[in-house]
């Protein structure tokens, strides 16, 4: 009886502690972002740069399929796809405006605000593909849904090889590069704060619900239906942020990069980071993202291409160790020693 | 008896799967405020009616009214927000979640609180949280009336066996349901257990004006909260009535108590 009073003091300091201060601590984040972003970016060696940058973008393709496979439960594994829509939608608007108005282009602000509204549009687009797949995916459980987006993710991937405007087989250069680190680490910030607030919301709870126990939900009144595309649908908006910001990156897009081996890299940070943790995700996309570059310098030494062996080894060793994953459904904070009740109630 | 004041009511339900006819002309009327018993052998059809009525399976014939109001082939959560809400037979919890959590899923349909939006949610807006602060209040009231309340935190998987079957029924209860299906909830539970829980139903019909429909098999418990009973074999109603006539009838004695008794005399004679 004590413990529920207790718990509902502290639900009622938070509703005081409401607003602006909630909101706060992400904003303050914004900030060191882009005070980074505009101190240390011109210090930085171009190849560690990248580095970051694929940091950043993993970050928000990991934590978007999270919602997906670790929080509703459904296996998707055609993530790869809603990122190449999202990449090539707002890839092809920026260039196109580039070569029809390039006076317009040429300014830093329209530039920037054609970017973040080309993004958004490309999400947008993928969101929509993501209700497509997800409508008919419904009936499908488990193995037969991971075939079914697996097929989804080819299907994009041929379809875009066919299409001539858009390079085809051939790819697409001269994307302008505008995914600054600001722009990649705010959208990054943006899909954590996003997903994580979403999770503790009555949406998000029925989410959980879902992945728990589909036909107890249904008789709690979820409309799991509706639970779901919901959830591919943010997933995949969140997955063409990711695309788009890796198109105005590297400046080219080619087909092929959008295979099932990216969206099993994807996979594998969730599963890996644990599926149904955000910290989980973000700290494996780091992780798994650092590792695979930082295991070239062994190969300068070595001279032999030990890094997919390693790489493997440890993905083998991890799931060995650590079945689910390094956080399984927790938190990093509710790991701390030192937790108390407040830290232990989920309040991103 | 006037229509809306039937909290249930079946009229000629039949459902065939293939050529099977698992439940036939099934009619049941069941008044507001009556704990109404279903009894029957294994694979008697009891659990498909409980099926049929939260919108699980498609009756292929007859009519489902709740209310008065027609409820065959809705969806199951469209049912549920119609106020009939149920529990399993094998205990189907939110098992990886929190006590609380388990509450609040059922707690968010409760049609009774508002719905909050999505960017409002994820912003947390004020309403937003003041919404949920009154969820959190009403779900750990509803902890409370069911003894669960410094269970609060704890992981549903790991609760005793017969906490798990009271947080199943308080969160029907959370989806404000007006007519409770209870399958079989004295299944697994030890003498002390289904005292408690006899003592639980009991309580929530008081407290909630509730109707409930049961399925049971532990006869201790069916005779002695049951108001009316109805028995079901092979898919058929063989008899209604108060526990103490079904408990003379000889068509129930026949095919459901009475068989049983007549062999374990046998037996007992032969030895």
């Amino acid at each position: 009886m004590e413990l529920s009073h207790k718990l509902l003091a502290i639900e009622k300091m938070q509703v005081k502690r409401s607003g602006l201060t909630r909101n706060l601590p992400w904003l303050v984040a914004l900030a060191v972002v882009w005070t980074i972003s505009g101190f240390a970016t011109p210090l930085v060696n171009a190849y560690y740069f990248s580095i970051v940058i694929y940091v950043g973008i993993n970050v928000v393709l990991a934590v978007s399929l999270n919602l997906v496979n670790g929080f509703t439960g459904q296996f998707s594994m055609g993530h790869a796809g809603f990122m190449a829509i999202g990449g090539y939608t707002s890839a092809f608007l920026t260039t196109s405006l580039r070569s029809f108005y390039p006076t317009l282009m040429s300014h830093p602000f329209a530039e920037q605000g054609i970017f973040i509204g080309a993004l958004i549009i490309g999400a947008l687009v993928a969101s929509v593909a993501g209700y497509l797949v997800g409508l008919p995916s419904l009936r499908l459980k488990g193995d037969y849904l991971a075939i079914v987006t697996l097929g989804f993710g080819e299907i994009i991937r041929v379809f875009l090889l066919n299409i001539e405007a858009i390079g085809g087989a051939r790819g697409m250069p001269g994307i302008p590069s505008l995914s600054s680190f600001g722009w990649v680490y705010t959208f990054a910030l943006i899909t954590v704060f996003v997903i994580a607030r979403l999770t503790v919301t009555p949406i998000g709870r029925e989410f959980l619900g879902v992945r728990e126990d589909e036909i107890a939900s249904e008789a709690m009144g979820v409309n799991t239906t509706q639970a779901k595309v919901r959830a591919f649908v943010i997933g995949a908006f969140f997955a063409g942020i990711g695309g788009g910001l890796f198109a105005h990156f590297l400046s080219y897009l080619n087909p092929s990069t959008f295979d099932f081996n990216k969206s099993f890299d994807i996979i594998i940070m969730v599963v890996l980071g644990g599926m149904g943790t955000i910290t989980g995700s973000v700290i494996a996309a780091c992780l798994l993202t650092v590792l695979r570059e930082g295991l070239r310098s062994l190969q300068e030494i070595t001279h032999i291409d030990f890094r997919m062996i390693i790489y493997s080894m440890i993905l083998i060793l991890m799931m060995i160790l650590r079945p689910n994953g390094l956080f399984g459904t927790k938190e990093i904070w509710e790991f701390l020693p030192f937790r108390n009740f407040k830290q232990k109630k989920k309040s991103p | 008896m006037a229509l809306n004041t039937l909290a249930l009511k079946l009229d000629k339900l039949t459902i065939k799967f293939g050529g099977l006819k698992a439940v036939s002309d099934l009619s049941i009327q069941i008044p507001s405020g009556a704990i109404f018993g279903l009894i029957g052998p294994n694979g008697a059809g009891k659990t498909t009616v409980f099926n049929m009525i939260t919108g699980v399976y498609k009756p292929s014939a007859g009519q489902i009214l709740s209310f008065g109001r027609p409820i065959q082939g809705l969806k199951p959560y469209r049912v549920t927000q119609a106020g009939i809400a149920r529990t399993f037979q094998n205990i189907r919890l939110f098992k990886d979640l929190s006590v609380l959590d388990n509450i609040k899923i059922a707690m968010d349909h409760n049609p009774s609180l508002p719905k909050i939006g999505f960017f409002s949610s994820v912003l947390q807006s004020k309403i937003y949280l003041g919404n949920e602060y009154n969820k959190e209040e009403k779900s750990v009231e509803f902890l409370e009336i069911f003894k669960l309340g410094h269970r609060a935190r704890t992981v549903a998987r790991n609760l005793p066996y017969g906490d798990q079957r009271r947080l199943e029924i308080a969160r029907a209860m959370a989806t404000n349901a007006k007519l409770l299906l209870l399958d079989e909830p004295a299944a697994g539970l030890n003498m002390q257990e289904s005292r408690d829980l006899r003592e639980t139903i009991r309580m929530i019909r008081e407290r909630f004006s509730l109707t409930i429909l049961l399925i049971e098999h532990d006869m201790r418990v069916v005779m002695e909260i049951c108001d009316r009973i109805a028995v079901l074999d092979y898919g058929i109603k063989i008899a209604e009535g108060t526990p103490s006539e079904i408990q003379k009838h000889p068509l129930v004695i026949e095919a459901y108590l009475g068989r049983r008794a007549k062999d374990a005399s046998k037996l007992a004679s032969k030895t």
